[in-house]
């Protein structure tokens, strides 16, 4: 009956108020005359009074169940007369026969339909006693014998035979009485023998096709979607169910104690009373009977059959009482500090282990093993899941120690799965989260503003470097220009140094963005750097000469495998040496020394320098713009040590600047190939 | 006379260039950027191009990957890269696409003639010495040619006077181009006798070498430094 047209909008007139309303007044009063018609035909058919095929309305009613049964309980009343009399003491036979005349009279008096026969004789067969007539024509007739002890005083009894006999006359007399009565029901009931049938069949299939368009429209009003409850349906179920059931009693105990023998001495007012009555009683039953299906139906449609009760509600609000006491005890709890925590779940481990052991050692005595048993089973539950939450923290706080180690090592990427994570361990691996969350956020910034900030070097260097060709270019075309005076030449000449000095610091300034932030390609290979320091030996050879510097090279006569890039290497000795020929006091000796030691190879420049050193930072020498000397008016960029220390840290090698008096030395330190 | 196209966005480098190149003798042509150099070389007899990468319209590399598609005697002129990009990379990428030299910006004139009058000449007698590398003691690689019988060297048809060290130099590695000889090996065929420790004079006789036959000694188109390692010849 779930309509699935449940989502639909209720466009059909079947779905309005009026047709509905019309529906539930047709259903009460086809759903009544069915009721009260089917029952009357049952009563019909159980009676066999009504379908025998008689010639007339009384005679059918003579032989019917409920002119029988009328006329068995005359019978039986004057039975019990009899024998009630019987039982108590007479003189003589004549007196009881007196008593029972005098008796017999008044019963026979207010029914003028019926006659009363009654034969006492012994057992012989002699009358004793007779009562009544038996008339002549007689409609219907019911009669007993049986043994009766009339008690004498002082005497035996006398035992007789008596004989009953109750008539109905043939025509029977409006005039009141049982059984004018009676037969008044039955007339009205006889004349609907045929139809009876016949409209409670059709007001049964009326009643169930209406019932079950009824259940159909059920919570579905016209022009709306969804199912709507009404207000029948916000009743709780179970208070509804509840009065449904007390009204049920109450007219139950309304049919079982009408009685319409008062109403009316005129037979058809009281029919037609006792029919109107039952009909009430009946439209009600079914009105409650609808409503309570209809209000069902709704429900089940809405899905709130269960939850729309009392009993639900109480059940509902018990559960949110006891989450909420859960959840704040848990609050509690959480809150405690671990040291607390310990402190209450230790003693309360021990004192629950404590407890059932005493329970398995005490129930060892009652004999049973059930005590014993269940005890055994709660103990070991207890430990096995003691141990078991032991080992949960041990394994986290394995794990957070490895995560926190990859964290420490600079894994940034690693990130705690704290799904198997509990309690306080779940705490700390999502702080460590949070702590490598940011961190990598950070590094990522880092590098890609350093990253942009090399793009942008990159891309000004290079749009640097148009302008200075234009300048070198026609500095170089005017200096084949006859010049008008010694000072323009001077000037031309300055010019000349200057622009060069750009061109090489133009060149420098994107060789150390790139080296001090690795963006170049490194191959590592075995590299003997014997041979390299006598290529760059060779390569400055004339270079030397010129400011008057001898080279004093020092090295083994074997190759010395470093792992590095040849390439980078010399760039970082061409540096070096650079740097020599720009700062060395002009007559001295330069030394270059190549050794391995231990693992390690490492080049050794030595040079005096020209100028005061004295006083200087080493560190800062290898800083990016800055210089040995004080004066920037030399030829150099100042990024010649900061580059040659980039590209040393790229090959993975150190290169370490030391100053001793006017002495200054360089050290490259490569790891050797493991050749 | 040779027609030399220069090929600049910037005018202030394109006058300079074409007042070097005149003065040494060319004609000089001036184009602003890829298309029009296109145009120029489809319209006059072009023996040589210096064109710049970084162009509106037609870049360099793309100027230079059309010429090279082009058919006839325009497909094969020289043209020299002058560029401001000066990474490996982007030498690589240049010489890869059809270029046949390349100068970094800021240039120095007279290596730039150099490598003009360098590319002409190996341009206009192209395919005169092809025939030399079946001789015997002939040895050609990349327009040197080394006579083992005259001892005589030429470079692109220019002959180039040698030491007798550094000829016997030359000639052991114009015998394997590519093969990287380390100072000792050098040393060893050179003077044919173990080295102990005499070997870092190669490393000068090499110089010496490199300053005679490069244009630019400090970045070696023929005798390659293989740093840590020794020499070579590409």
């Amino acid at each position: 009956m779930n309509g699935i047209e449940q989502n639909k909008k209720a466009e059909s007139g079947l779905y309005s108020f009026a047709a509905k309303t019309m529906a539930v007044i047709a259903f009460v009063l086809a759903a009544t005359v069915t009721l009260l018609l089917g029952i009357t035909f049952i009563y019909m058919c159980a009676d066999g009074g009504f379908y025998g095929g008689y010639a007339s309305a009384e005679e059918a009613f003579f032989s019917s169940g409920m002119c029988q049964n009328r006329l068995r309980n005359e019978l039986w009343s004057i039975r019990l007369l009899l024998k009630d009399n019987a039982k108590r003491e007479y003189i003589d036979a004549g007196v009881y026969f007196s008593v029972i005349s005098t008796e017999l009279g008044k019963l026979a008096a207010p029914e003028p339909n019926a006659s009363v026969r009654v034969e006492i004789s012994d057992l012989a067969g002699n009358e004793l006693y007779a009562f009544g007539e038996v008339p002549q024509d007689y409609g219907a007739s019911i009669s007993d014998e049986f043994v009766l002890e009339i008690k004498i005083d002082g005497k035996p009894d006398i035992a007789a035979k008596a004989r009953i006999e109750v008539y109905l006359a043939k025509l029977l007399a409006d005039t009141g009485g049982k059984f004018a009565r009676l037969y008044g029901y039955f007339g009205f009931l006889y004349r609907l023998r045929h139809i009876a049938p016949v409209c409670a069949a059709l007001g049964a299939i009326f009643s169930i096709v209406l019932f079950i368009y009824l259940m159909k429209v059920a919570g579905i009003r016209y022009g709306e979607e969804g199912v709507r409850e009404g207000v029948l349906d916000r009743i709780p179920y179970d208070i509804f169910l509840i009065a449904v059931f007390v009204a049920s009693v109450l007219l139950y105990d309304i049919v079982a104690d009408i009685d319409f023998g008062f109403a009316s001495t005129n037979v058809t007012s009281t029919v037609m009373l006792a029919v109107t009555v039952y009909a009430g009683i009946a439209a009600m039953a079914l009105l409650l009977f609808l409503a309570l299906a209809y209000t069902t139906v709704v429900r089940l449609k809405a899905k709130k059959l269960l939850k729309n009760t009392i009993l639900w509600r109480l059940c509902a609000f018990a559960g949110k009482v006891a989450k909420k006491v859960w959840e704040w005890a848990l609050a509690v709890f959480e809150m405690l500090p671990a040291v607390g925590k310990a402190a209450l779940i230790v003693p309360g481990f021990l004192f629950f282990n404590l407890f059932f052991c005493l329970g398995f050692v005490e129930s060892r005595k009652d004999g049973s093993g059930i005590g014993q048993f269940f005890a055994f089973i709660i103990l070991a539950a207890l430990n096995i899941g003691a141990f078991a939450t032991l080992i949960r923290a041990a394994h986290e706080l394995v794990q957070l120690r490895q995560g926190s180690g990859r964290l420490a090592e600079g894994d940034l990427e690693y990130r705690f799965d704290t799904t198997g994570f509990h309690g306080e361990a779940k705490n700390i691996a999502d702080n460590f989260n949070r702590i490598s969350e940011g961190l990598a956020k950070a590094v990522e910034a880092r590098s890609k503003s350093e990253r942009m900030k090399v793009e942008l070097i990159t891309n000004v260097s290079h749009d640097l470097k148009t302008p200075i060709t234009s300048i070198i270019n026609y500095v170089d075309l005017l200096k084949k220009e006859p010049m008008p005076t010694d000072s323009a030449q001077k000037y031309l000449d300055i010019l000349d140094r200057q622009a060069q000095r750009l061109r090489k610091l133009t060149s420098d300034l994107i060789e150390a963005s790139k080296a001090s932030t690795g963006n170049i390609d490194v191959k590592l290979e075995p590299t003997d750097i014997c041979e390299l320091v006598d290529q760059s030996a060779a390569e400055y050879a004339d270079r030397l000469a010129t400011v008057r510097l001898t080279p004093i090279i020092r090295m083994s006569k074997r190759p010395i495998y470093a792992l590095a890039d040849g390439k980078l290497l010399w760039r970082v000795i061409d540096n070096l040496l650079s740097n020599v020929c720009k700062y060395s006091m002009p007559g001295t000796r330069v030394y270059i020394d190549a050794a391995a030691s231990g693992s390690m190879a490492t080049v050794t420049v030595r040079n005096i320098s020209s100028e005061q050193l004295g006083g200087i930072d080493p560190d800062e020498l290898t800083e990016r713009f800055v210089r040995g000397d004080s004066s920037r008016s030399g030829e150099g960029s100042g990024l010649g040590l900061s580059i040659a220390k980039s590209l040393t840290e790229l090959q993975g090698g150190r290169l370490k600047i030391e100053i001793d008096g006017d002495m200054f030395k360089a050290t490259i330190t490569m790891p050797l190939a493991s050749v | 006379m040779y027609n030399v196209l220069v090929c600049d966005d910037d005018a202030d480098i394109a006058s300079a260039l074409k007042i070097y190149l005149s003065a040494e003798g060319y004609n000089v042509l001036v184009a602003h950027d890829g298309e029009e150099a296109l145009k120029i070389i489809a319209s006059e007899r072009v023996h040589l191009v210096i064109m710049d990468i970084m162009m509106p319209k037609l870049d360099g590399i793309a100027a230079t990957v059309k010429l090279r598609e082009s058919e006839g005697i325009t497909g094969g002129i020289p043209i020299i890269l002058l560029t401001a990009k000066s990474e490996d990379t982007d030498i690589v990428l240049g010489l890869n696409i059809g270029a046949d030299d390349y100068v970094t910006k800021p240039f120095n004139p007279v290596e730039l003639l150099a490598r003009v009058k360098a590319q002409l000449r190996r341009y206009t007698k192209l395919g005169g010495a092809t025939d030399l590398g079946s001789k015997p003691g002939i040895y050609e690689h990349k327009g040197i040619v080394l006579d083992d019988g005259s001892k005589t060297v030429t470079l692109d048809g220019e002959p180039v006077s040698l030491t007798p060290t550094e000829f016997e130099l030359l000639k052991v590695l114009i015998r394997e181009p590519g093969r990287v000889f380390s100072s000792k090996q050098l040393y060893e065929a050179v003077r044919g006798e173990a080295p102990f420790g005499a070997e870092s004079a190669i490393a000068v006789h090499i110089r010496h070498l490199r300053e005679k036959l490069e244009i630019d000694p400090s970045s070696p188109r023929y005798i390659k430094v293989v740093w840590g390692q020794g020499y070579k010849l590409e």
